[in-house]
C-alpha cells in the first residue's frame, strides 16, 4: 500500500480529528464519526485505526498527563493532530475523488 | 477515589494492549466511560459494559490481524457459533458457569476454611495449637482449652521458639440502653503479635510492660471495629473506648484482616495479665481449674513434634504435681494428660468437628459437578462435531486444508470455553458471597471471593473440557477419506454415539450419587428437628443481666427483682433463678460429685457430670422428663431442709448398675456449692432423662440437679417460660429489666430454640448444599440426555421417516427413542446407587439419626431420575413422530 493512499476510515477519522480542533480526544472523535458521518466505529477498530495511522505517520498526539478528570484514575489523555502527511495524504485523495466525480452525476441523477 | 472499572476486567484489557503504545490512553479512556455511565445507570450495568467493552477491544488487539489474519477471521467465524448454533451454544455455556461457577465457589470456601491459614500470619507452617487428652473432655470448652499457670509451664520450653496464649472470645457491652452494642474481646498475652509475625497497621502492639498486673488498661483495635466506630480515623491513638464496665485506652489498630489465630473476626485485643474484670481475672490467671485459655506454641528448628509434645507433657505434668504438693485444690485430673500439638488451621487440627468434615464433604460433591459439567460439554461437542462431519467434508473436497479446518475447531472450542469461563467467574462472584454466609456465619469475606490460583483453575478445566472434545471430531474427520463421510452421512451416521451414550451414563450415574447425598442430609435435617434434647426447650428463654459492679449480695438482690418483675409480664408462665448464667448448658464438675458406693467417679468420655441447681420450680420450668421417683417439692427448698438430689438416667445406671438408684446418695464436694459444715451424701429422690450438652447426637451424658434454698446466694442465670413463641418476648423482657435498676449494663436475652437451632447448622448447610448441587446435575445431566436423544432422533430422520412411512405407529416412534432413555437412566441409576452405597460408611459420619443406605431416599430419587428423564425424553420422540416421510428422504 503506497504511503499516500488512505483508507475510508482513516480520512474520516482525519476529518472528524479537524473538526474537533483543539478538543480531538478519543471520545470526541467517535462522537463526531457518529453525529456528523453517521458512521459507528467500534472502539477496538477505533483505537486500531489510530495506531495504524499514527505508524503511517498520519497523526500523532499530545499526552495530557495531568489532565483534570478524575474519572480517569489517573491514566493519561491524548489530544490528537493530523500530522502535515495526514494533511497531504487528505488533500490528495479528495482530488482524485473529485476528478473520479467529475461528469458523474448525470449517471446517478438516471439511476 | 473515583468509581473504577472491574479489576480483573481492566487487567485483562491491559493484558491485551500490553504491545500498544496507547495503552495507557484507552485504559483512561474506558474509565471515564464507566464512571459515567456507572452514575446513569448503576454498577451492575455499567460493570457489564465494561467487560463487553474490554473483550471487544482485547480482542481486537489480540487477535492482531496483521499476524494471524487466519485465525482472526477463524475466530470471528467461530464467534458467529453464537448466531448459527444458539441452543448449542448457550448449553455449553450455560453448563461451564454452573458447573465451573460453583466448583470456583466451593474451592473458595474450602480454601478458607482448610487451605489458607488467618491473614498476617507469618510462617505457619511452624506454628501449633496445644491440644490435651487423657482428662476426659474436662472441660466444655474441649481440648483445646487450657488453665493460664498450665500455659506458664510450659512457655519458656526450649524446643519451642516461642509461646502465646489467648482467650478466644468475649462478648461485651458498649454504651448501654438502646444504644447498647456487642463487640468481641480477645484476651491475649504480649508474645501473641510477636509469635505470629504481625505488625500493627497504626500505633503498636501491647508489650511485657502492658501485659502485667496493675498496668494502666489499654487496648489493640481490629481494623473492622476502628473503622465501625471510628470511621478509620488515624486521630484513634491514645483515645479511650469503654467496654463493660472499663475504659481502655487505644495503643494501636491490627492491620486490614487480621483476625488472630481463627478465622472469626475480633474487635477489640487486650492484654490478658493485665487483670482487668470482666476481660479476665486474677482468679482466672491464678486457677489451674479455669481452662479459659488457648495456647499457640512456635516449635524451634529442627524440633519434631513428638519431641515437643514429650517436652510439654513433662512440664505440664511437673507444674501440675508441684501444685498439688502446694495444696492448691483438687487437681486429681490434671496429673496424667497428654499434650499434643495440632496444625495452625484448626479445621486441620485433631479437634476437627462435623463441619469440617462436611465442608470436606461438600468439596468432594463440587468436584461432581465438575466432573458432571465437563461430560455434559463434551458430549455437546461431540454431538457438535459429528453434526459438521459433512460440512468439513465439503470442504476438503473443494480444497480447503485440513490444517485450516483444525484451526476452526480450535478456535470455535477456544471461544465457548472462554464466554464459558467468564460465565463461571460471574457465577462465581454472585454465589460467592451466599455461600460464604451459609458456610462460614461470623467470618469476614475476603476482599474478593475469588482468586488468581481460582482463575487460573477454572480455564484449565474449561480449556480441557471444550478444547479436547472440540478437537476429537476434527481429528475424526482428517482421516477419513472426505468421499468416505459424504457417502456414509448420506445414509445417516450415527458415529460417537456409543462415546456419548457412556458420557451421558456417566452424569446420571453421579447425579444419582449427588440426589442421594441431598436426600440424606435433608433426612438428617428432619431429624434433627425431632432430636430429643430431654427438656423442653421450645417456649424456654434464658435471661443474663449483665451488672455494672461485681457485687454479689447485690446480684442476688437484682435477681429477686427480675424474677418479681418478669412474672408479672402477660404470657408469661414461670420464672426460674439458677446458679449459672446458662442453666441447662452444663456445668461440668467431673472432680467435685462422689456417687455412694464409689471412691470417686470413673472418667466419662464426653466429660461431665454436668450440673444443674435452681430455684423452687426449675424442674418444671426445664421440663425435665421424671423417669423415677419425684422431682422436688416445696419442702426440698426450705433453708434448713436435707438437701436432695436428681440425677440422670445415665448417672444412675453407670454409677449403681443393677442398683435402686432411689435408695443410694451423692456426695457433693465444697466448691460445687457453698457450704459451711461437713459434706453429708445426699439422697437421690428422683431419676430424669438425660440432657443434651454440646451437640443434639449427645448421648449418656451424666448429670445432677439439685434445689437452690430460697435465700441462698450464688444466683446468675434467669430461666423463663412463656406461652407461645419465645421470640415475641425478646423485646419486651429485655425493656422491662433494663428498667429496673441503673445497676443493669444491658439484658441478654437468649431464646433457648437459637442454641438448639445453631446445632443444627452444619446439617442446615448440608442439606441446603447438596440440594443445590443435586439439582444442578440433574439440569444438567437432563440437558445432556436430552442432546443425546435430539440428535439421536435428527440423525435418524430418514431411517423414522422410511419407518413412519412404511406403517409404524406412533406407539412404535415414541417407544424406540424412550426405550433407548429408559436404558440410559436405568444404568446411570443402577450404578450411583451402588456408589452412593459404596460411599455410605465414610457419609455415615455427618449424618443424624438417618442410614446411608437408605432405600427410602434411593426410591424417591429414582422416581425423581426417571421423572427428569422422561421430560428430557418427550421433545425428542414427539419430535419423532412429526416426522414428515417424505420430507425426510427428500431432504438428503
Amino acid at each position: 500500500m503506497p504511503p499516500n493512499h488512505i483508507g475510508e476510515l482513516e480520512q474520516m477519522v482525519l476529518l472528524a480529528i479537524l473538526q474537533s480542533a483543539s478538543d480531538a480526544y478519543a471520545p470526541n472523535i467517535r462522537a463526531v464519526l457518529e453525529e456528523r458521518a453517521g458512521r459507528r466505529v467500534s472502539r477496538g477498530a477505533l483505537y486500531r485505526t489510530f495506531d495504524r495511522m499514527a505508524a503511517k505517520g498520519l497523526l500523532e498526539w499530545e499526552t495530557e498527563e495531568s489532565n483534570p478528570i478524575p474519572a480517569r484514575g489517573g491514566a493519561p489523555m491524548r489530544r490528537f493532530r493530523a500530522t502535515a502527511e495526514g494533511r497531504r495524504a487528505l488533500r490528495q485523495s479528495r482530488e482524485a475523488l473529485l476528478s473520479l466525480w467529475d461528469g458523474i452525476e448525470p449517471e446517478l441523477e438516471k439511476a | 477515589m473515583p468509581a473504577l472499572p472491574p479489576r480483573l476486567a481492566e487487567r485483562l484489557l491491559q493484558w491485551c494492549l500490553r504491545d500498544s503504545a496507547s495503552s495507557a490512553y484507552i485504559v483512561g479512556d474506558l474509565r471515564q466511560d464507566f464512571a459515567s455511565l456507572r452514575e446513569r445507570r448503576g454498577r451492575v450495568v455499567a460493570s457489564m459494559w465494561y467487560w463487553r467493552e474490554v473483550i471487544a477491544v482485547g480482542f481486537r488487539y489480540v487477535a492482531s490481524p496483521s499476524i494471524l489474519t487466519d485465525a482472526g477471521s477463524d475466530l470471528r467465524a467461530a464467534i458467529r457459533v453464537f448466531r448459527s448454533a444458539p441452543g448449542f451454544a448457550f448449553a455449553v455455556v450455560f453448563t461451564l458457569a454452573l458447573g465451573l461457577g460453583a466448583n470456583a465457589t466451593m474451592f473458595g470456601a474450602v480454601d478458607r476454611i482448610l487451605l489458607s491459614p488467618p491473614e498476617h500470619v507469618v510462617d505457619h507452617e511452624d506454628l501449633r495449637f496445644v491440644y490435651h487428652s487423657g482428662l476426659g473432655s474436662r472441660s466444655i470448652n474441649g481440648p483445646l482449652s487450657y488453665s493460664f499457670p498450665d500455659y506458664e509451664s510450659i512457655r519458656d520450653l526450649p524446643v519451642l521458639d516461642g509461646a502465646a496464649a489467648y482467650r478466644p472470645r468475649r462478648v461485651l457491652t458498649m454504651g448501654s440502653g438502646p444504644d447498647a452494642r456487642r463487640a468481641i474481646m480477645q484476651g491475649a498475652t504480649a508474645e501473641f503479635f510477636p509469635l505470629l509475625g504481625v505488625l500493627p497497621g497504626h500505633g503498636r502492639f501491647f508489650d511485657a510492660t502492658d501485659d502485667r498486673a496493675g498496668a494502666p488498661p489499654v487496648a489493640v483495635l481490629g481494623h473492622g471495629f476502628w473503622d465501625r466506630e471510628f470511621g478509620q480515623n488515624p486521630d484513634v491513638l491514645g483515645r479511650t473506648v469503654t467496654l463493660g464496665s472499663h475504659t481502655y485506652e487505644v495503643i494501636g489498630v491490627a492491620p486490614k484482616g487480621f483476625t488472630g489465630a481463627q478465622l472469626e473476626a475480633v474487635d477489640v485485643w487486650v492484654p490478658v495479665r493485665m487483670n482487668v474484670p470482666l476481660t479476665t481475672s486474677w482468679e482466672a490467671l491464678a486457677s489451674r481449674g479455669a481452662w479459659w485459655y488457648r495456647v499457640i506454641v512456635r516449635l524451634s528448628d529442627g524440633v519434631s513434634d513428638e519431641d515437643a509434645e514429650r517436652m510439654m507433657t513433662d512440664a505440664h505434668t511437673a507444674g501440675v504435681t508441684a501444685a498439688v504438693e502446694a495444696g492448691e485444690g483438687n487437681l486429681r485430673n490434671g496429673v496424667g494428660a497428654t499434650l499434643h500439638t495440632g496444625a495452625f488451621m484448626m479445621a486441620l487440627g485433631p479437634n476437627s468437628d462435623t463441619d469440617t468434615a462436611i465442608t470436606l464433604w461438600l468439596a468432594g460433591v463440587s468436584i461432581l459437578v465438575l466432573l458432571i459439567a465437563c461430560a455434559n460439554v463434551t458430549n455437546l461437542m461431540l454431538a457438535r462435531g459429528i453434526d459438521r462431519q459433512r460440512e468439513r467434508a465439503v470442504r476438503l473436497a473443494f480444497g480447503v486444508s485440513r490444517r485450516r479446518l483444525m484451526t476452526q475447531a480450535f478456535a470455535e472450542a477456544l471461544v465457548l470455553a472462554a464466554a464459558g469461563g467468564l460465565a463461571a467467574v460471574f457465577v462465581a462472584r454472585w454465589s460467592g458471597q451466599a455461600l460464604y454466609s451459609l458456610m462460614l456465619p461470623g467470618i469476614p469475606l475476603p476482599e474478593s471471593p475469588i482468586d488468581l490460583r481460582l482463575v487460573a483453575f477454572i480455564t484449565g478445566v474449561v480449556l480441557l473440557a471444550t478444547v479436547v472434545a472440540g478437537m476429537l471430531p476434527a481429528v475424526q474427520a482428517m482421516k477419513t477419506a472426505p468421499g468416505d463421510v459424504l457417502r456414509r452421512s448420506s445414509r445417516g451416521a450415527t458415529g460417537g454415539s456409543r462415546a456419548r451414550d457412556l458420557l451421558t451414563l456417566g452424569q446420571v450415574s453421579l447425579s444419582t450419587v449427588l440426589l442421594v447425598g441431598a436426600g440424606l442430609f435433608v433426612q438428617s435435617l428432619n431429624e434433627t428437628l425431632r432430636a430429643d434434647t430431654g427438656f423442653d426447650h421450645d417456649s424456654l428463654v434464658n435471661v443474663i443481666l449483665e451488672q455494672e459492679t461485681v457485687d454479689a449480695a447485690l446480684r442476688d438482690q437484682l435477681h429477686r427483682e427480675a424474677r418479681t418483675t418478669l412474672r408479672s409480664l402477660p404470657g408469661v408462665d414461670d420464672v426460674i433463678l439458677s446458679s449459672s448464667q446458662r442453666p441447662l448448658y452444663g456445668w461440668d464438675e467431673q472432680s467435685s460429685l462422689i456417687p455412694s458406693r464409689l471412691d470417686s467417679l470413673p472418667r466419662l468420655p464426653d466429660g461431665g457430670p454436668f450440673t444443674y441447681a435452681g430455684t423452687e420450680g426449675y424442674v418444671e420450668t426445664a421440663g425435665l422428663r421424671i423417669l423415677q421417683g419425684r422431682g422436688f417439692t416445696t419442702n426440698d427448698y426450705n433453708n434448713d431442709a436435707p438437701f436432695a438430689l436428681m440425677v440422670s438416667r445415665s448417672f444412675a445406671e453407670g454409677a449403681w448398675p443393677g442398683l435402686d438408684p432411689l435408695r443410694e446418695c451423692v456426695t457433693l464436694q465444697r466448691g460445687v456449692i457453698e457450704l459451711d459444715g461437713p459434706e453429708p451424701c445426699r439422697p437421690v429422690v428422683g431419676v430424669y432423662e438425660d440432657l443434651i450438652v454440646r451437640s443434639l447426637g449427645d448421648e449418656g451424658i451424666w448429670s445432677v440437679t439439685w434445689p437452690i434454698p430460697r435465700d441462698a446466694p450464688g444466683l446468675r442465670g434467669i430461666l423463663v417460660r412463656v406461652q407461645g413463641d419465645p421470640a415475641d418476648y425478646v423485646q419486651s423482657i429485655r425493656d422491662r429489666l433494663t428498667t429496673l435498676s441503673s445497676e443493669i449494663r444491658y439484658v441478654h436475652v437468649l431464646p433457648m430454640s437459637d442454641r438448639i437451632d445453631r446445632m443444627r447448622g452444619s446439617w442446615k448447610v448440608g442439606a441446603t448444599l447438596f440440594s443445590v448441587f443435586g439439582l444442578l446435575a440433574l439440569v444438567v445431566a437432563s440437558l445432556g440426555l436430552y442432546s443425546v436423544l435430539a440428535f439421536a432422533v435428527a440423525r435418524r430422520s430418514r431411517e423414522i421417516g422410511i419407518r413412519s412411512a412404511l406403517g409404524a405407529q406412533r406407539r412404535d416412534l415414541v417407544s424406540m427413542v424412550v426405550a433407548r432413555a429408559a436404558r440410559l437412566i436405568g444404568v446411570g441409576l443402577i450404578l450411583g446407587v451402588g456408589m452412593a452405597a459404596l460411599m455410605g460408611r465414610s457419609l455415615q459420619a455427618v449424618l443424624f439419626g438417618v442410614p446411608a443406605v437408605n432405600p427410602l431416599v434411593f426410591s424417591i430419587v429414582a422416581v425423581v431420575l426417571v421423572g427428569a428423564g422422561l421430560l428430557a425424553a418427550w421433545v425428542p420422540a414427539w419430535k419423532a413422530t412429526s416426522i414428515d416421510p417424505v420430507g425426510a428422504m427428500a431432504a438428503e
